[in-house]
């Protein structure tokens, strides 16, 4: 009897069993397994980026960062200064106090300073 | 609500693909920054190499942990940098102060060295944040923008966490409950 063994994104499907059922359970087995691992990593990845949809894009959500001095001579100005800094933002000053939103953020150099310096 | 300025900038680029917005606190302010933790996505602790915790910073830390944090990145912002002798026992002393507080922080970044910046960034730009268990039905909006229009006070924000109703009350931290009178969308 002819059995049919699928791979592949529909996973593994044995049409006919027929006698050959002993041979068969070893690669069912394997195949199986196999679909399941794709299938776990594939939920993973979609729960990551469905949980951060909300942030993403042009027109996302912000995300609220907290800056929590603990000890009297740091600054949350300065803190949001140097973390801006690696941005390459040219921003107004940001408050001693108070919000600032930095839109759409991305970095804009790899290793800092270096390309500047061989660019020049 | 009378030290909340708001200040956007706008800048496009393309790694991280996020907007922050960062809510600076200033030291001892207990409840401002009790507030801020309710609503933040993340929490940057800020330490310093050369000035050690207080009784203060000690029990602020108690009190945030007793409420809730978010997502936690630790930083060390001093003003000069570390002497490269002394560096490594500092932030291992760093490190160990802030695991008692909050057990799940792996390192502390330090923003003199370039690289640790980008890491924070990274830290705070990507990814999931975890947040407390407690937020997760509850409404929250973050006042960017508050003024009064026809006598009402208008609040403007991003809503966050479950959507908001306008047939529910609203507290406003230390002001108590309000009645919502309209619910618009600002383009």
């Amino acid at each position: 009897m002819t059995l049919k063994l699928y791979s592949g994104p529909l996973g593994r499907l044995a049409r006919k069993s027929g006698q050959a059922g002993q041979a068969n359970t070893a690669a069912q087995n394997r195949l199986n397994r196999r679909n399941q691992a794709r299938q776990t990593q594939a939920q993973k990845r979609q729960a990551l980026v469905s949980a951060t949809r909300v942030f993403s894009g042009v027109d996302g959500a912000p995300r609220i960062v907290a800056i929590i001095p603990l000890t009297p001579d740091v600054k949350a100005r300065d803190v949001v200064q140097s973390l801006e800094s690696v941005l390459g933002t040219s921003t107004e000053q940001p408050p001693e106090t108070g919000i600032c939103k930095l839109r759409y953020v991305c970095e804009v150099t790899f290793g800092v300073g270096s390309f500047a310096d061989d660019c020049s | 609500m009378e030290w909340a300025l708001s200040l956007t900038t706008a800048h496009r680029a393309d790694r991280f693909k996020t907007s922050l917005q960062f809510i600076t606190l200033p030291y001892r302010h207990l409840y401002a920054t009790l507030d801020a933790c309710k609503v933040a996505d993340y929490v940057v602790l800020a330490l310093s190499s050369e000035v050690e915790v207080d009784n203060w910073g000690d029990s602020l830390l108690r009190t945030l942990q007793a409420q809730g944090l978010p997502e936690v990145v630790t930083v060390v912002a001093s003003p000069s940098p570390m002497e490269p002798k002394a560096k490594p026992g500092i932030m291992k002393s760093l490190l160990s102060f802030i695991q008692y507080f909050v057990p799940t922080q792996q390192r502390v970044f330090d923003l003199q060295t370039s690289s640790d910046v980008l890491n924070t960034v990274r830290a705070i730009s990507e990814g999931r944040p975890e947040i407390s268990k407690w937020r997760e039905g509850r409404t929250q909006l973050l006042g960017e923008h508050v003024e009064y229009v026809d006598g009402l006070l208008a609040v403007t924000g991003v809503v966050r966490g479950a959507p908001l109703s306008a047939n529910r009350l609203i507290h406003l931290p230390t002001y108590g409950d309000f009645q919502v009178s309209k619910v618009s969308v600002k383009r």
